[in-house]
């Protein structure tokens, strides 16, 4: 017969009350998060003129390279040293500037459910969207968001407006973590749904299987995407600092296993640290910026922190 | 074969079943966690579920055996070392004790002694013998006295003997009474169960008999008990030994008196008293190191002539029979030496020792008689007595004369022309066989005197600026046979004898060759004459014919030390009791015994020619027994030569030795170290495995900014 788990505390913190921004962030974390800036390690194609680079010529002061003249070209781009010293023409060409496109994969799927310390992953993990959209947006770039599961869930075009945002984490708080999970063919999907140059920011546990996931995430980077993947785990999943021996139920597959945690805690370390490795190796290969998250930290700690390290990291 | 003593803690066994039930429970335990996935707990289950096992079945059979320890601790189970029969308490018993009867025993441990003890525990082992049981008893004293010589089954008698026992005023030999009483077990074949049980204090002393025991010819069967009584590190100090110096005393003169210490135990300090005729004379203080012994050095003033009664006292301990020795102090006005000899033969010793007993200070007082008038005088007041041309004597005169030498006296023997070859066979005490009177041609007759013993103290002081001894000699003894002891003091053209030395009981005899006056030799008149007379004087005077104090014996040859005491002498003990003095022939002679001094003090004779008694002996107890130096117990199986020797320091611990001997041993106490054991390695076990895995996220080192190894 099935007991309460008595390792497992109830949350302390309930479901936010408030809906949207005001949900997740304090005005003291606004505060301190709006002087932060999200910067991608690549160039990206923005709708709008912003901070940053463009794979497209465009009207900065910023020198690109030449081209030879040709019919319709804007004279006063023309090069006037260069035709004194070849009697060629050859028009002078600059860097676009744009703005950041930054679209948010955040993973609902059941797994997500789990929290040992009353603070769910996918608490975590919307608080986490939160911050990083208020950031974004607060730099005048647009931020879009994908809600998966098993399957694309909620799909939100990236806007730079407040409230875009508001109404993006409103539709967060619509849904809960539920149904199954299908990382890797819901990243094959919304690969398939960005077509121009943007950040990914992929926060999810990746509990599927590795290769899939790892080949979805080599999508992203085809298509020249800057991805930063957020592994959110709790601490138990990472320690199994279990007490007492007990009947484990997979939260998504509903499978029951008994085991004695502390006796196999040894071998359990053993292959769920390969199964990290694995994530944090190919994440390696493919340039993209794999993080590790932990649930008992501070949200408005880590953003900053991982902020301030990619500012220096841009650089 | 195991039995328990607590058979009813047995039941508590089933607690052993605990380990296994809580496990089984715990690995039953139906509570359900939901967790994000189980797929890694399935893939490290299948990894550790071996290792859990192992670890699980260690972990449940250490708990497990360490109740089951602590049960059987509990419960006691003995060892039966003998047979069924000894289980069914059929067996019977022959025991043999060996009693250490040595003074030692009387120390003091609180309110009784260590002898008391030996008593008791003795009692003890023998109420603890049954009808069919056998007793036999042997003291080991010097030597070894059997109180119950033959195996008895008399109890009652026998501990009625015991208890009428005291310890003697010896030592101990415990060797020769463990073979007595190994020879009394032998008796009986047929008997299973055979003890020796050796009752004694802690000295080491006894310990030292064992060289003629064979460790091989202990009785089948036998076991030996020994039983240490009395403290462990006893404390004792006695007076050993006195010296007296001068060795020869004269009235008037301050005597210095070397005390030596024996010490046993601790450091400490010790007060050191002398008493003289009944009042202290000194007191001092000395320290005494860690079972060091001291010395020290008291100086009597002036006595009177005389024999003083003194001992040295040390204050009372636990061993408080030796802390006093007594000694006797015997002064001199003068040294009386006796000439016998007609008025010729006498002329010239007259007149060297007349000399000096003009001088005050050399105090000899010679005293001139002839051979008839020889039976009359108390040889035995005289420091020394010449024969100038006083032979033949009367046989009975010679033996007075052999007594007297015996005694310690010196007799300096001159020839003359009036004694024949014959006339010196019945002395016995002679250096050796006359065998002629040699006459020597004119032409042999100057002789140069030759010193074979230079550093002899007769001859020592003769040395110094005399110039070369040179004599006329016409005649002289001739020698054959010396006696094996005889010393060639002097010779006469390194080949003839001249002055002959040889020691008969405490005395000496001397023998010159030529006679005291001018009718052999001119001698007489060389300066060498007047010197050797006074040397044989003080010779005979720092002899040692006077004994300060004796040690306590069984049997004194009273001539020895009591040249005046005959038969009709009475000798008193301390405390008044006669002492009884027995006669008996000893190669012709006859001799004096004074038997069983064996209580310590001064005891007095009387004669009939001096009725009032005075001091004569100072008897003390022997010493020997007075370091109490603590026997190191490993050792006594090695002196004993036995490979297993049960030890016990008291009459509990030596009833309870013997109980597990004949019964069995428990093991409770060897449980419970291994349940301490057990429980160590249980406790160490369990936290390795508990402490033994680091966490993960402390392994990965993930930072702020969730990079994963901080890279």
């Amino acid at each position: 017969m099935a007991k309460s788990n008595p390792d497992k505390k109830k949350p302390e913190k309930q479901a936010p009350q408030k809906s949207g921004i005001a949900g997740f962030l304090t005005p003291a974390e606004m505060h301190t998060l709006g002087r932060l800036v999200l910067h991608s390690r690549y160039v990206v194609e923005g709708n709008l003129t912003g901070a940053h680079r463009s794979p497209l010529r465009g009207a900065s002061s910023e020198f690109a390279d030449h081209k030879a003249y040709a019919i319709g070209d804007d004279l006063k781009h023309i090069d006037w040293k260069v035709l004194g010293r070849t009697d060629r023409y050859f028009v002078k060409r600059f860097e676009d500037e744009t703005n950041l496109r930054v679209y948010i994969a955040l993973d609902r799927s059941h797994s997500m459910g789990y929290g040992s310390n009353g603070t769910t992953k996918y608490d975590f993990a919307c608080h986490l969207a939160a911050a990083l959209g208020y950031v974004v947006t607060k730099a005048k770039d647009s931020i879009g968001l994908f809600l998966y599961s098993d399957k694309v869930d909620v799909k939100m075009e990236a806007r730079n407006t407040f409230q875009h945002l508001n109404n993006m984490l409103c539709k967060v708080q619509e849904f809960p973590p539920d149904s199954t999970t299908n990382v890797a063919e819901a990243l094959h999907q919304i690969a398939g749904g960005v077509h121009k140059r943007a950040l990914i920011v992929v926060i999810s546990d990746l509990l599927d299987n590795e290769e899939d996931i790892t080949r979805a995430l080599a999508h992203f980077r085809k298509q020249h995407h800057d991805v930063i993947v957020f592994q959110v785990l709790d601490p138990m999943e990472l320690d199994l600092t279990y007490k007492y021996g007990c009947q484990f139920e997979d939260m998504e597959t509903g499978e029951i296993i008994a085991a004695d945690p502390r006796g196999m805690q040894r071998d359990y370390e053993r292959v769920f640290g390969a199964f990290l490795d694995s994530y944090r190796e190919a994440c390696a290969r493919m340039a993209i910026d794999y993080r590790l998250c932990r649930t008992d930290q501070s949200v408005e700690t880590f953003v900053r922190a991982f902020l301030e390290e990619r500012k220096r990291l841009s650089k | 074969m195991f039995s328990f003593l607590t058979p009813l803690f047995l039941w508590a066994a089933i607690a052993a079943t605990i380990p296994l039930v809580l496990h089984l429970i715990q690995s039953r335990r139906s509570v359900r966690v939901p967790f994000s996935t189980i797929r890694f707990l399935k893939l490290a289950e299948s990894r550790s579920s071996r290792r859990i096992k192992m670890e699980n079945f260690i972990l449940w059979l250490l708990r497990t055996l360490l109740i089951l320890f602590l049960v059987l601790a509990f419960a006691m189970p003995m060892l039966r070392t003998t047979g069924l029969t000894n289980l069914l308490r059929r067996a019977h018993r022959d025991i043999a004790i060996v009693l250490d009867t040595s003074y030692s025993m009387n120390y003091r441990t609180g309110r009784e002694t260590v002898w008391d003890q030996a008593i008791e525990s003795a009692v003890a082992m023998i109420e603890g013998l049954t009808d069919h049981d056998r007793v036999c008893v042997f003291l080991a004293g010097k030597d070894v006295t059997p109180l119950v010589e033959q195996l008895s089954s008399d109890r009652e008698g026998t501990i009625a003997r015991l208890k009428h026992l005291r310890p003697a005023h010896d030592l101990s030999r415990l060797g020769p009474a463990l073979m007595a009483a190994n020879d009394a077990l032998k008796e009986e074949a047929r008997r299973r169960e055979r003890e020796i049980h050796i009752i004694t204090d802690g000295q080491s002393l006894p310990w030292n008999s064992f060289e003629r025991w064979d460790a091989g010819t202990l009785v089948e069967h036998a076991t030996v008990f020994v039983s240490l009584l009395g403290v462990t590190n006893p404390e004792n100090t006695s007076p050993i030994k006195v010296t007296l110096d001068p060795p020869v005393i004269m009235a008037d003169m301050p005597v210095r008196v070397g005390v030596g210490l024996a010490g046993s135990g601790a450091a400490r300090d010790t007060i050191v008293s002398l008493v003289v005729d009944g009042e202290e004379v000194d007191r001092r203080a000395i320290v005494q190191g860690d079972g060091a012994d001291g010395d020290t050095i008291f100086t009597i003033p002036p006595l009177g002539p005389g024999v003083h009664t003194a001992y040295i006292e040390t204050p009372e301990d636990n061993l408080p029979l030796d802390d006093t020795l007594h000694f006797l102090v015997r002064t001199r006005e003068h040294l009386p030496a006796l000439c016998v000899g007609s008025a010729d033969a006498t002329l010239f010793l007259r007149l060297a020792l007349g000399a000096a007993a003009d001088d005050e200070a050399s105090g000899i007082s010679l005293k001139t008689i002839t051979p008839d008038a020889l039976s009359a005088e108390p040889l035995s007041s005289y420091a020394c007595i010449f024969l100038c041309d006083a032979l033949p004597l009367p046989g009975q005169k010679i033996v007075q004369m052999e007594q007297y030498v015996q005694g310690g006296g010196l007799l300096v023997l001159w020839p003359g022309s009036g004694a024949r070859v014959e006339d010196y066979a019945p002395w016995r005490c002679l250096p050796g066989t006359v065998s002629e009177i040699i006459e020597l041609p004119i032409a042999e007759r100057t002789q140069l005197l030759r010193w074979n013993q230079p550093t002899h103290p007769l001859l020592h002081p003769l040395r110094q600026g005399l110039g070369t001894p040179r004599l006329t000699m016409r005649r002289h003894l001739g020698w054959t046979e010396l006696a094996e002891e005889t010393e060639v003091l002097v010779t006469a053209n390194a080949a003839t004898p001249f002055v002959l030395s040889r020691p008969y009981g405490r005395g000496h005899v001397f023998v010159l060759s030529v006679s005291a006056n001018r009718s052999w030799s001119d001698f007489p008149l060389s300066p060498y004459f007047l010197p050797l007379a006074h040397q044989f004087v003080q010779y005979a005077a720092g002899m040692g014919r006077f004994t300060p104090y004796l040690w306590t014996t069984d049997s004194l040859l009273v001539g020895e030390h009591l040249s005046e005491a005959t038969t009709d002498s009475t000798l008193r003990s301390p405390k008044g009791d006669k002492v009884a003095l027995r006669s008996s022939t000893v190669e012709g002679a006859t001799v004096l015994h004074a038997e069983a001094l064996f209580l310590p003090g001064i005891y007095t004779l009387s004669t009939p020619s001096q009725p009032d008694p005075r001091p004569a002996l100072a008897i003390n107890l022997t010493r020997r027994e007075s370091d109490l130096t603590p026997i190191v117990t490993d050792e006594i199986p090695d002196r004993m030569g036995l490979d297993e020797v049960i030890l016990s320091q008291n009459q509990e611990e030596l009833l309870r030795k013997i109980e597990e001997h004949r019964i069995g041993r428990t093991f409770g106490e060897a449980l419970l170290w291994l349940a301490l054991i057990v429980a160590v390695a249980e406790g160490v076990y369990g936290n390795m495995l508990v402490r033994g895995v680091p966490k993960l996220s402390e392994t990965l080192g993930i930072t702020a900014a969730g990079k994963v190894g901080g890279a």
